[in-house]
C-alpha cells in the first residue's frame, strides 16, 4: 500500500536527519573542532522540530491503534467514521518534509524567493499523496 | 627561482601546505568535496551498471554526499579549510540526497 511506503520513507528521513545532525554537532563536541554546527541557528531549530515531528508520530500511532484495536465495525459499515488510525503518521510526518526541504533548499539557494516555489511545490504535492493515500485507505480509490 | 605564491612552511607539519592552499586559493577545499563527489557518484554507479545492468543513482548520490560529509567534518578540525556556510550546504545536499533515496524505494526494498 502507498500509505504504508509513504509514512515510512518520511519516517526514515526524520530519522536520518536526526542522526546527521546529532553526527556532526557531536563530532565538534567531541573533537574540539573549530567550525561547529550548532552556531548554524536554522539548522539546531530544525532538529527540534523534526525531533518534535518524530515524538509526535510515536505518540499519534500508540492513540490511534488504541482506538483501532477497541473499536469495532458495526454490520453494514463501509468505513469508520474518524479514519483516524489512516491519518496517523501523515499528518504528523509532512512538517518533516516541509522543514528538511525548505532547510535544504535555503542553504544552497541562499534563501533566494525565486526557487521557493520549486521546493514548496514539491513539499505540496509530496502532502497532497499523503492525503490521497490515507483517503484511499480509508474510503477507497480517490480516482 | 621565483613563486608566484609563498611556498608553505612545512616544518610545522605537513598539513600546512593544505592550509597555505587554501589560504591562496579559497575554492581549493571545496573543489575537494567536489571531486570526491563526482568520483563516487561517477565510479559507484558506472561500476554498478557494467555488474548488474542497472545503476541505483538515488543511493549513490547518497553515499557521494556522506562521503563529502565526513571529509568536511575532518576539514572542520582547524580554521582556514572550510567555513560554516560550506559545512551547512554539505548537510543540506545530505538531507535532499536521503529525501530523494528513501523517496525512490519501491515496496519491499527499504521500507
Amino acid at each position: 500500500m502507498g500509505l504504508i511506503k509513504y509514512t515510512t520513507s518520511l519516517v526514515m528521513v526524520a530519522l536520518f536527519v536526526i542522526c546527521i545532525l546529532f553526527f556532526a554537532t557531536n563530532f565538534a563536541v567531541d573533537n574540539d573542532s573549530q567550525i561547529i554546527l550548532s552556531s548554524d541557528a536554522d539548522y539546531v531549530s530544525m532538529q527540534s522540530q523534526v525531533q518534535a515531528n518524530a515524538t509526535q508520530f510515536s505518540s499519534d500511532v500508540g492513540t490511534q491503534s488504541e482506538a483501532f484495536f477497541t473499536s469495532a465495525i458495526k454490520s453494514g459499515d463501509v468505513a469508520t467514521e474518524s479514519g483516524g488510525q489512516f491519518k496517523a503518521g501523515i499528518g504528523t510526518m509532512k512538517s518533516v518534509a516541509t522543514s528538511s526541504l525548505s532547510a535544504g533548499f535555503n542553504k544552497i539557494t541562499g534563501e533566494d524567493n525565486n526557487f521557493a516555489i520549486i521546493f514548496g511545490t514539491i513539499s505540496a504535492i509530496l502532502v497532497f499523496f499523503g492525503i490521497a493515500y490515507a483517503y484511499k485507505a480509508w474510503k477507497g480509490d480517490v480516482d | 627561482m621565483g613563486y608566484l605564491y609563498t611556498p608553505p612552511n612545512l616544518t610545522s607539519g605537513v598539513d600546512d601546505a593544505l592550509f597555505s592552499i587554501a589560504g591562496s586559493t579559497q575554492a581549493f577545499p571545496i573543489g575537494i568535496l567536489l571531486f570526491v563527489f563526482i568520483i563516487v557518484v561517477w565510479g559507484g554507479s558506472t561500476s554498478q551498471k557494467n555488474k548488474i545492468g542497472y545503476a541505483d543513482y538515488p543511493m549513490w548520490f547518497l553515499l557521494a554526499s556522506l562521503s563529502c560529509l565526513l571529509l568536511s567534518l575532518v576539514m572542520t578540525m582547524r580554521t582556514g579549510l572550510i567555513t560554516l556556510s560550506t559545512l551547512g550546504i554539505v548537510i543540506a545536499l545530505n538531507i535532499l540526497t536521503s529525501f530523494w533515496f528513501f523517496m525512490s524505494k519501491a515496496k519491499g526494498e527499504m521500507n
